[in-house]
């Protein structure tokens, strides 16, 4: 009477639930991630990776580091037409019911926040600040955790209309180190920038 | 000659009655219904004037229209506005520059009564203005991808209210208006 599952069947089963597995997958999240292209020659994944890039189109829920998650991620670049991350900048953080707190940069410019470190309540009111320069976002952040959600990483925004350039702290050059930290493991200056 | 002018009279009479006939159905076609035929209403809720001058407008952009929410292209109910997504124009108009313009409010105010046509003209007769998902949304009465955009009682809650129940004997709070636009608190 007992009936056992040949090899067979086991492939088939498991191709199908490889099938509803896949059909399962979110489109737009799985367009978004491959969207974001390949890692960059010579950054291995981790903390300096994808300097500029929306952090957390792979770091949420659903997402291909779920594992990592981040409330709050982004880059501070130096100058406004050239993408050299600044070190130790504050991003000083307010969220809806006040709370507050302060990330810093690493040497590309990357910042990031996990749950297990704040969990604001949207929206969140922003300034990004190193020395004695400040520079605060006229408007609220009002649910994305990815800062490139909006400040696109092209230096000249595809649509005008709709996105905004990356952020940047000074309007010139950084004071002290116009190349970056001299003492990065990886490039400063994100591939492709003037 | 006899049979001439009977001929005569019974064109002139021909015309008479046509032309008679014209103007009478000219008239009926611009008059309007008897009185009382036709319930004429004339309402002050919802106004596009209050929405403008009060501030209403504001209110939305600051809390719904950041470019990561009701500011970003892919959403229902799009807010314009000076600080988020801005009206394709050949002003150099950017998001953060300048002011929100008079084309942006009015397609703000097109884009908040559209969202539920019906709903709206319910509650402009009347109907209670939380049915709408203007207010349940942000609220959280409803679920709400971008959470709370306004807390229970705060001054955004009693200028929208407002606006949506504006009469002579209940006038907008422009005040609650004026105080929920300044956000976030700079």
């Amino acid at each position: 009477m007992t009936r056992f599952v040949t090899g067979k069947r086991l492939r088939t089963m498991a191709v199908l639930t490889g099938i509803a597995i896949v059909s399962c997958a979110d489109p737009v999240l799985s367009d978004a991630v491959e969207g974001q292209g390949n890692e960059t020659s010579g950054v291995e994944k981790g903390e300096f990776h994808r300097a500029g890039q929306p952090c957390g189109t792979c770091h949420q829920e659903g997402g291909p580091a779920a594992d990592f998650p981040f409330t709050v991620a982004g880059t501070v670049f130096a100058q406004p037409m050239r993408q050299v991350g600044v070190e130790a900048a504050e991003i000083r953080m307010t969220d809806a019911d006040g709370t507050k707190y302060t990330a810093k940069t690493n040497c590309v410019g990357n910042f990031f926040v996990t749950p297990a470190e704040w969990q604001p309540k949207y929206p969140i009111l922003v300034e990004v600040a190193k020395n004695n320069v400040r520079r605060s976002m006229r408007s609220a952040i009002g649910r994305d955790a990815s800062c490139a959600g909006c400040h696109t990483p092209d230096l000249e925004p595809a649509d005008p209309f709709s996105q905004v350039p990356h952020i940047y702290l000074f309007s010139g050059d950084e004071p002290g180190s116009p190349e970056g930290a001299a003492d990065c493991k990886v490039d400063p200056k994100r591939v492709g920038s003037p | 000659m006899k049979l001439e002018v009977s001929s005569h009279f019974r064109l002139v009479l021909a015309v008479g009655v046509l032309s008679a006939l014209s103007i009478s159905s000219s008239l009926t076609a611009c008059s309007g219904p008897e009185k009382g035929e036709l319930e004429r209403k004339v309402s002050t809720r919802a106004a596009p004037g209050s929405f403008r001058t009060a501030g209403v407008t504001t209110v939305f952009e600051r809390r719904c229209g950041s470019l990561d929410c009701h500011g970003g292209i892919g959403r229902n109910m799009r807010i314009y506005s000076s600080r988020g997504l801005r009206l394709p124009n050949e002003a150099g108009l950017r998001p953060g520059v300048g002011e929100t313009t008079l084309d942006e409010i009015t397609a703000n105010y097109q884009s908040i009564l559209t969202l539920e046509p019906e709903l709206v003209n319910a509650v402009i007769d009347g109907a209670d203005p939380y049915t709408l998902l203007i207010l349940k949304k942000p609220l959280e009465l409803e679920k709400h991808k971008g959470g709370g955009a306004i807390r229970k009682g705060d001054d955004a809650e009693r200028c929208i209210v407002s606006w949506l129940k504006e009469d002579l004997l209940t006038p907008i709070d422009t005040v609650a208006c004026t105080n929920a636009a300044t956000f976030p608190k700079e």
